[in-house]
């Protein structure tokens, strides 16, 4: 038991928490805000002084009240643009930094530690990459050590670490046990959606907002081929389409977007029709908290254990059925010479024929007479493309703003941009021109991480075009490349590079190109891989694979056994290690005498001990005894009665009673050979 | 209320079949209760949540997480087990006092190598908590007890309870030592009042004159020995007076409750002062409460049996 009234001053556990508080709060970064870090430090400070002793009381319980109902008032306030899960980190950094300062009692401390492994619990949902696991599994093990201190204060640290060691080290191989084995659920309820993210692709594109994106290197996805991946200039992965254009905004279409959730609802899935090569590979998504996966096109579900959770839309596009808040593993056959002529005629030209009615005069004009010299579909694509090419066109990350008919001054006035603005115009013109057209928005490119895996980071975000042009359905059109050829051959990072606009956004940016840099965040980026595949990606599929390369067949008898024999696994381990070692526990010297004198006087008198108290078996035995052996031997019982149980006396010695005992049965060995009967 | 004393003495009755009293006893299977802590449930609830959370979330760190979580409480369940049986316990015989003062139980924890962490114990249905480290070298736990009352008591069960390693898991027992201990009355000093005769001779102040205790000056008559003159008062020109010391020494007499008024209480308080002292200093006495006597003697063990007849004194008839 731990005490129930926890001193102010010197109490190692109390300051330990704190620490951990404040180291917590500072790895949530940015989800934690400023004030409330300060907060965090501040209460560190005052535990830190209350536990030298340089202050004697803890702060009154008044003003803690009025702080947390000045700190509630600032939270509300400020989080407006937070999502659920900072708010309630947040909240719960909040009132245990408060309640750090008044703790007083045992059950603070239990409910300060109950909070913080919820705290390591949210890190944990907020951040999966190697690094982030590895930082937090350490803060757990140090909340258990915290934990195991507070119940044995007075263990050495040396001691406590071990002991808890060998605590963490039993129960992990249970917990695996556990995790492999244990059936996968489904979730309970529907998630909501998450706010958009600082990263990721948004799903509303005013061309000025990929700019911001693309300077974020993080991680978007990995993706491993069976075969050798794609050549660069073939590696477009769509996210999902933007079909709905008011003048300056592309968004996702509401109908598209009404027409999925029927759809979905009835069960109906979409099948295209593929054709050619085939392209298999897996994809391990980072968190987007969308439903949105990427893909090669024309993309399916591999193997039909994941159909279940994936959806195929009419337009060509994959979903899950539930946001993505983890990482999240899929395997995905792509046949990339499909041609897209499939779909809901009547609902894909709605809605991809739709154009603002006013604004973006001089398009209009111009597109009107460019279709009047093509009015072959075709050869109007072929023109489009052309006009990018032959006019003087600018890539760039940093285009003067277009407020005002911004299609008309992107390409009339500045003719400077990037994807957004090439494939809002192009797209845009098809629409005048009576051709359905659309925006994919995705990533395009890939570094490779190794033969077979290609890292899609978000700088790799990309916007493209796709027309629907007469029998032959959706084709796809990158204006871009006309522009900036470099852009999908060598990939974004290779052509902001050249043009010298990603270097010096971030100050290792430069050095992760050179040496030992490149060598280790090569490294990490494996690790970080291999980490995504074998543990995040671990998912229902993979488990059944485990089983059927256990079981052979999946057949409820043999399931049923696998499962009866993963607990007497556990029932096993639990009994090696808690099973009574026949080990002789280290005996005093008293009893170590005293058991001595028993063996002897057992041999001699035929009559055993078993569980009978010293002072009833000398009674026993005494009328057996001659005189010299009984009067040692009561000697030696009532010490050894003396030394257990009243104040031990060290001074005696017992040994040469012991040796007198041992003579006086020689003497006596005649009696031996006729032992009495008990 | 009715119906909760009675599963009160429902309880202590199946806790005495199943843990006997007895002075010694060692911890195991059949004398320990085991069950999560407060702060165990709530930590099986949070690790509930999490499970629910990292389903919903489809999150394998936050699954793995509850799952070691989960895995942790049954090892501790364990270990917390194997860190309280095997303890065993052996309590001194108490002894007695007078009321006013503490009874102290003393039991002596033999521990072995596996036992950490601290034990706490207290008196049953008390609050009022000591702890001790089990890997301290004195694992001698004294438990007072507060005395109000005269009389002979049952020593109530002790509880030690363990939560070591994490606090998940508790383990406790309640162990009656099988202790009887008696409060005799509080002393309250008064003048000595040994009657050498049986009461129906009539009262007789018998004050030997002792060397012990100063009790008054009376004059000097040619017997008295020079020692006990009052020098200080023949100095200063007063008459010759002897100090008087009050020791029946080798006088036999009663210390009888009937010449100590219509107190009951108060008169045996008195007589507790006289037998002690008595005793320490050596006199034979014996002690009349009505119709028990006990005949004068001065041993210790008549010395008890006196105080322990004051204690019990009319005890048994209004209890």
């Amino acid at each position: 038991m731990m005490m129930e009234n926890i001193p102010v001053k010197g109490y190692l556990p109390t300051i330990l928490i704190a620490l951990f508080y404040g180291v917590i709060a500072l790895s949530m970064g940015s989800n934690v805000h400023f004030w409330v870090l300060l907060l965090c430090g501040c209460v560190l400070f005052v535990r830190l002084s209350l536990y030298f002793g340089h202050n004697k009381h803890t702060p009154k319980k008044r003003t803690v009240n009025l702080l947390a109902v000045l700190s509630a008032i600032a939270l509300l306030t400020t989080s407006g643009d937070l999502g659920l899960l900072p708010i309630m980190i947040n909240l719960l950094i909040l009132a245990c930094s408060l309640k750090l300062m008044l703790i007083a009692y045992r059950r603070d401390f239990y409910q300060l530690i109950i909070c913080a492994t919820f705290l390591v619990a949210c890190g944990f949902i907020l951040y999966q990459s190697l690094f982030r696991s590895v930082f937090y599994a350490l803060a757990l093990i140090f909340l258990f050590y915290i934990l195991l201190s507070a119940h044995a204060p007075y263990a050495r640290a040396k001691i406590r670490q071990k002991r808890l060691a060998i605590l963490l080290i039993q129960a992990l191989p249970v917990a695996v046990l556990l995790f492999v084995f244990l059936p996968r659920l489904p979730p309970l309820w529907k998630m909501p959606e998450g706010k958009q993210t600082e990263t990721g692709l948004s799903e509303t594109m005013t061309p000025g907002d990929i700019a911001k994106l693309t300077k974020s290197d993080k991680l978007a996805f990995t993706a491993t081929f069976d075969q050798r991946p794609p050549a660069p200039q073939n590696r477009y992965w769509r996210a999902f389409s933007l079909e709905s254009f008011d003048g300056k905004t592309w968004t996702v279409s509401d109908t598209r977007h009404f027409a999925r959730r029927q759809l979905q609802q009835i069960n109906r899935v979409f099948t295209p029709r593929t054709q050619g090569v085939a392209i298999d590979y897996e994809i391990i998504l980072e968190p987007t908290q969308k439903q949105w996966l990427v893909g090669l096109d024309t993309a399916t579900p591999s193997d039909s254990s994941y159909s279940q959770n994936l959806w195929q839309g009419w337009d060509y596009q994959l979903s899950t059925r539930k946001p993505v808040f983890s990482r999240y593993a899929y395997a995905l056959t792509s046949y990339p010479n499909t041609i897209r002529n499939q779909g809901i005629g009547s609902l894909d030209s709605q809605v991809n024929l739709q154009v603002p009615e006013q604004g973006n005069e001089e398009t209009v004009d111009w597109v009107a007479a460019l279709r009047q010299q093509h009015p072959n579909n075709q050869g109007f694509a072929k023109a489009l493309m052309a006009y990018f090419k032959h006019n003087d066109f600018e890539y760039t990350l940093t285009p003067p703003p277009m407020t005002t008919d911004p299609v008309d001054s992107f390409l009339f006035t500045y003719k400077a941009g990037f994807c957004a603005h090439y494939a809002s115009a192009m797209a845009y013109a098809f629409r005048l021109a009576g051709i359905p057209a659309r925006i994919v928005s995705g990533y395009q490119g890939g570094t490779a991480l190794n033969d077979n895996t290609l890292s899609i980071y978000q700088y790799d975000a990309h916007a493209w075009v796709e027309a629907w042009i007469d029998e032959n359905g959706w084709q796809q059109f990158d204006p871009t490349t006309m522009v900036a050829p470099s852009r999908v051959n060598g990939g974004f990072e290779h052509a902001a590079r050249y043009s010298g606009e990603l270097i010096g956004e971030h100050p290792f940016n430069g050095l992760s190109h050179q040496g030992i840099f490149a060598y280790f965040s090569a490294l990490g980026a494996k690790m970080d891989y291999m980490w995504s595949r074998w543990f995040l990606g671990f998912n229902e599929e993979r488990q059944t694979d485990i089983f059927k390369h256990i079981l052979g067949k999946l057949s409820p008898l043999r399931i049923a056994l696998l499962g009866s024999s993963i607990i007497l696994l556990i029932i096993g381990l639990l009994t090696l290690y808690f099973m009574p070692r026949r080990q002789r526990a280290p005996l005093a010297e008293h009893q170590r005498n005293y058991l001595t004198a028993v063996q002897l006087i057992e041999k001699f008198t035929g009559i055993r001990r078993e569980d009978k108290s010293a002072r009833r078996y000398f009674a026993t035995v005494k009328g057996t005894l001659p005189d010299p052996v009984r009067r040692r031997f009561l000697t030696i019982t009532e010490y050894f009665e003396h030394q257990e149980y009243d104040a031990p006396d060290p001074k005696v010695v017992i040994k040469t009673t012991l040796a007198q005992l041992k003579t006086a049965l020689k003497n006596t060995k005649p009696i031996l050979g006729d032992p009495p009967s008990p | 209320m009715v119906k909760n004393v009675a599963i009160r003495a429902l309880a202590e009755r199946w806790l005495k079949k199943r843990i006997s009293p007895q002075q010694t006893l060692t911890l195991n299977r059949k004398n320990i209760f085991i069950f999560p802590g407060l702060f165990g449930l709530f930590y099986i609830a949070m690790t509930m949540c999490l499970f629910i959370l990292a389903i919903n979330y489809q999150n394998n760190l936050l699954l793995f997480m509850s799952q070691f979580l989960a895995s942790l409480l049954l090892i501790t369940l364990f270990t917390t087990y194997k860190n309280f049986s095997g303890l065993h316990f052996h309590a001194k015989a108490v002894k007695p006092v007078f009321m006013g003062e503490d009874v102290v139980l003393q039991i002596k924890i033999a521990t072995q190598k596996q036992h950490c962490g601290h034990l706490e114990a207290r008196w049953r249905h008390q609050r009022q908590k000591h702890l001790i480290d089990l890997e301290s070298d004195d694992t001698t736990i004294r438990l007072p007890v507060s005395t109000t009352q005269r009389g002979e008591f049952t020593l109530p069960r002790v509880t030690f309870s363990l939560a070591y390693p994490l606090g998940l898991i508790r383990c406790w027992t309640h162990i009656d030592f099988d202790q009887n201990y008696l409060v005799y009355p509080q002393k309250q000093p008064c003048a000595l009042l040994l009657s050498s005769a049986p009461v129906e001779e009539g009262e007789q102040q018998t004050i030997a004159s002792g060397n012990d205790d100063f009790y008054a000056i009376q004059p000097w008559q040619k017997t008295d020995p020079l020692h006990r003159v009052a020098w200080k008062r023949v100095a200063k020109g007063g008459d010759w007076t002897t100090k008087v010391f009050s020791t029946p020494q080798a006088q036999t007499g009663y210390l009888d409750i009937a010449e100590h008024g219509a107190d009951v209480e108060l008169a045996l308080k008195r007589l507790s002062w006289q037998v002690d002292t008595l005793a320490r200093q050596g006199a034979t006495y014996g002690l009349r409460l009505h119709q028990l006597t006990i005949a004068p003697a001065n041993t210790d063990a008549h010395r008890k049996a006196c105080l322990r007849a004051l204690a019990v004194f009319a005890k048994s008839t209004t209890l």
